[in-house]
């Protein structure tokens, strides 16, 4: 009878921790959330428009002449694509531009009167650089 | 970005030191470019273009109309935001096989929401054999044409020589344009 009632005694124990562990976890959950609430209640700035020009250096534009076009983000690249210049390198060349001398060199293969493609060697000298990035504009 | 994407990038587009961050990485080298020089900072530059078939014995039976037509295309390389405006042929004549245009137009920009006067000289031949014109378009900002870029573009343009490659045994095939498809060892 005796042991029967420490039995019963130790799991009123229990129940009682185990209330108790579920009133700290509430109450924590609890807390986090009203936390969460004052923090997210305050209105948070949208820094999306770092790919966005909205706005031109006017002054720097007048000074120079030239159109940057922008911070190179998703929008200023969007809806470009790769200008058709007709141009067809022969396969297994590539463009070639000595920069001491500025000679562009470039072999291509171009339609022929008799219907067969033939090899065209293009060659110019600029001070440029040979463009190769994806940043191109006009 | 997701890491298949940047190894992606990383494996077939990116080369040259450049960085993302804090991380040292390959610059992005598109093959967005045929063959084009140009000068990032100030937009001056010179490009090549084909014409389709010219029909013409020799570059001076071909039509200024037919030039301009292919240049400024809708799909041309100025034609980001729109066909070019208020163009003007200010010059045209033919020396040998050669013929050369003094060309003025305006581009549309993103950036002004405006129409930028734009100047050119180009050359256009007919190589010997070809059914094709080539040309080279030499090109600056209206703003600096006077302030040097007109020299650069003239000698640049007096420069481009287009002649026929010797015949050889070797088969003669384009290589492809911007293709970024695998192969089946995925190269």
């Amino acid at each position: 009878m005796q042991t029967n009632r420490n039995k019963l005694d130790r799991n009123a124990n229990k129940l009682s921790l185990a209330a108790s562990r579920r009133d700290v976890i509430g109450g924590l959950v609890s807390a986090c959330g009203a936390v969460g609430l004052g923090v997210g209640s305050s209105p948070k700035v949208a820094w999306s428009a770092a790919a966005v020009q909205d706005s031109l250096d006017v002054d720097a534009f007048l000074r120079r002449g030239v159109d940057g076009g922008g911070n190179m983000g998703v929008s200023s690249q969007a809806g470009k694509s790769r200008p058709e210049t007709g141009v067809f390198l022969r396969d297994g060349s590539e463009v070639f531009r000595n920069k001491k001398t500025g000679d562009v060199n470039a072999e291509i293969v171009v339609n022929g009167n008799d219907g067969e493609k033939m090899a065209v060697f293009v060659t110019y000298s600029t001070p440029w650089p040979l463009g190769k990035n994806c940043r191109f504009g006009i | 970005m997701s890491f298949r994407y940047l190894k992606f990038l990383d494996q077939y587009c990116l080369k040259g030191p450049h960085s993302y961050g804090n991380s040292n990485n390959y610059l992005a080298e598109g093959p967005f470019y045929d063959i084009e020089c140009r000068n990032q900072k100030t937009s001056d530059g010179a490009f090549v273009q084909v014409t389709p078939n010219t029909k013409a014995n020799s570059i001076s039976d071909v039509d200024d109309a037919f030039i301009l037509e292919n240049l400024l295309a809708p799909s041309g390389r100025f034609s980001f935001y729109g066909q070019p405006t208020d163009v003007k042929v200010k010059k045209s004549m033919t020396n040998g096989d050669y013929r050369i245009i003094d060309l003025n137009f305006s581009t549309l920009s993103q950036a002004t929401q405006t129409e930028l006067p734009r100047k050119s000289r180009i050359v256009a031949t007919i190589p010997k054999g070809s059914s094709q014109a080539i040309m080279l378009v030499g090109s600056a900002p209206a703003a600096r044409w006077k302030n040097g870029s007109d020299k650069d573009v003239y000698s640049t343009i007096e420069s481009f020589r287009a002649v026929a490659a010797p015949k050889s045994g070797l088969k003669l095939r384009r290589k492809e344009r911007n293709t970024f498809s695998l192969d089946e060892n995925g190269e």
